[in-house]
């Protein structure tokens, strides 16, 4: 699986080499205008760093649904599915070279961060620690209130959602390949508007979920649960079709 | 090795395979022959696990087609399928990555033979120079089933030449080789048996030697006698 | 080579061999090629280059050392008999064509004698 996923990345390779020199260069403008004591401007470029970075995951999110979109419906899907692998581990592996690039984003744009701001402090204040630092920053860019709990409980949940996210285009993709290439071809318009419509019912059902009264605990997981449950069933549902009735 | 019952496939308007049941045996070379259209790429495509049938049966080596079928079938489509970003050293990497059988250095020498560069990028390949890719590619693997389809088009006689003796080098009792080709006449020397398709049905299944032998007629002339 | 079609490939090939072994081009003992060889070369199927290595050790033409290799026969008299055996074949044919035609046997004689001290000129 490990080969899948290295082949997996190296598709995807150009885009991520493009965000990563975009974010380096945002670096270098930042260390400039913070050694020119443009103290906005330091703040606008942390901004725009941190819109890159969103900008790449949602990016990264459409650039791997539309490469399983040609690897069901073009010649290219020969590569995949003439090689020994079922369509579970195929699935799987995408879904780990999106997660994989993900990672390598966040940590890219974390490590970039850290580095502003270290720079930024050093220049502007004395000794400080670099946490008070980073959340004096925050809260000052974005004036909002910052706890780690909610921070990571914050992360959980956007991951969550784009995992989602792709596992429903997939899913989508691969439905409208299979079972509907015989009785009418989906506009665009209409694949659009179907994945708007899925995605959204899924999320009235996490609300409903959420509304069931649980015992009182710190962590309440069913919200999680019923995510996992419907990216499996997702998952599970695109392999069975691509075993069964997908042919390129 | 190779069996096949009542097979079908349609599409949303058209069948491309109507009814094809046959059975391939292990160590024979097999020429698969009909006109254009007649089923023979996608019977080839169903045996290979690239379409799934609408009706009927396929095993192999008494197994439903599916991972371990594809450890040991080998195809060859008539459409290039590489990834744009590849050099034909990439193409042999990736074959070598993710198939047991496939030897490098004879992909190597059938490159060098086939006077091809390694580093050239594969949509910088001419249609010959990457159905010569394609074939290296493929017969660097040493497979129990072989599906070449139409691996004689748009090359020229000598690369021809050099195609068959490559073929020939891979045969072998332990393997069976299906070749759908038009050039009937190329292969008509060394094929053990032939598959006549038409309509998506397959009309006849002869052995080469056979009729030569009983009837004093070659493949080409029974091609002529069924599709006239 | 080029093959006719209403004959087995394999008794084309045998009786190209025979020829070989005949005009001296396989003398006696030598290295046949491998059976893949034999594919390549004269276009077949690696089955049949097989079976008629094995047809003609049945007829004694030729013999397998193990490891080593298939050779032709060392036997002069199987030389002399298959010599003989396509002569008849050749003469076979040519009586019936000339019957065919109408030339009775002087005539053939003479027509051949006249053909020979021809060619010695």
């Amino acid at each position: 699986m490990l080969k899948l996923i290295k082949y997996e990345l190296r598709k995807q390779m150009l885009s991520k080499v493009i965000m990563a020199v975009v974010m380096v260069l945002l670096t270098a403008l930042f260390m400039f205008v913070t050694y020119k004591n443009d103290h906005r401007a330091a703040y606008a470029t942390l901004a725009v760093l941190f819109l890159t970075m969103v900008i790449a995951i949602t990016y990264s999110a459409i650039e791997i649904a539309t490469y399983f979109g040609k690897d069901i419906t073009t010649k290219q899907g020969y590569m995949l599915f003439m090689i020994p692998y079922g369509s579970k581990t195929i699935l799987a592996a995408k879904m780990l070279s999106a997660i994989v690039q993900v990672l390598i984003t966040t940590i890219l744009f974390g490590f970039l961060l850290a580095l502003c701001v270290s720079v930024y402090l050093w220049k502007n204040y004395n000794a400080k620690t670099f946490f008070e630092g980073l959340i004096m920053l925050l809260e000052y860019v974005f004036e909002i209130d910052i706890q780690l709990g909610t921070v990571i409980n914050t992360i959980i949940i956007i991951l969550m959602f784009w995992v989602l996210a792709v596992t429903l285009s997939m899913f989508l993709d691969t439905v409208s390949t299979t079972l509907f290439v015989n009785r009418y071809k989906w506009s665009t318009i209409v694949c659009v508007a179907v994945y708007f419509l899925l995605f959204y019912l899924i999320i009235q059902g996490l609300y409903m979920v959420e509304s069931i009264p649980i015992p009182e605990s710190i962590f309440n997981p069913i919200g999680y649960i019923y995510m996992i449950i419907i990216d499996f069933a997702l998952f599970f549902g695109t392999a069975w079709l691509m075993d069964k009735k997908l042919s390129i | 090795m190779l069996e096949c019952k009542n097979l079908r496939k349609t599409y949303f308007r058209k069948t491309a395979v109507d009814n094809i049941s046959l059975e391939l045996e292990e160590g024979k070379i097999y020429a698969l022959l009909g006109p254009n259209g007649s089923g023979k790429t996608t019977f080839m495509k169903m045996v290979a696990g690239l379409v799934k049938p609408t009706q009927g049966t396929i095993s192999y080596k008494n197994q439903q087609i599916g991972v371990n079928s594809k450890k040991e079938v080998a195809y060859m489509s008539t459409e290039p399928y590489f990834y744009n970003y590849m050099t034909v050293e990439d193409v042999g990497k990736y074959y070598a990555d993710f198939f047991e059988d496939f030897d490098m250095s004879a992909y190597r020498e059938l490159v060098d033979e086939m006077e091809l560069d390694m580093q050239t990028r594969v949509n910088k390949l001419s249609t010959g120079m990457m159905a010569k890719v394609k074939l290296a590619a493929t017969l660097a693997r040493k497979a129990k089933l072989y599906l070449l389809d139409e691996p004689l088009n748009g090359i020229d006689l000598l690369t021809r030449e050099k195609i068959v003796t490559a073929i020939l080098k891979a045969a072998g009792e332990d393997c069976t080789i299906v070749i759908s080709s038009h050039l009937v006449e190329e292969l008509e020397s060394f094929i053990d048996g032939a598959i006549f398709i038409k309509n998506g049905c397959n009309v006849m299944v002869g052995d080469a030697e056979e009729m030569r032998e009983i009837q004093g007629k070659s493949i080409v002339d029974m091609y002529k006698e069924i599709y006239a | 080579m080029e093959y006719e079609n209403n004959i087995p490939i394999y008794l084309q090939v045998m009786n190209r061999i025979k020829k070989d072994m005949i005009q001296g081009k396989l003398p006696m003992g030598a290295k046949l090629p491998s059976t893949r060889d034999m594919a390549v070369q004269y276009h077949i199927n690696p089955n049949t280059a097989g079976r008629i290595y094995k047809e003609m050790e049945q007829q004694n033409m030729c013999y397998t050392k193990r490891g080593l290799g298939t050779f032709v026969t060392e036997d002069a008299t199987v030389f002399a008999a298959m010599k003989e055996a396509m002569a008849e074949e050749v003469l076979e044919t040519f009586i019936k064509e000339m019957k065919d035609l109408g030339y009775s046997k002087d005539e053939v004689m003479s027509v051949i004698e006249k053909r020979y001290e021809r060619e010695t000129d």
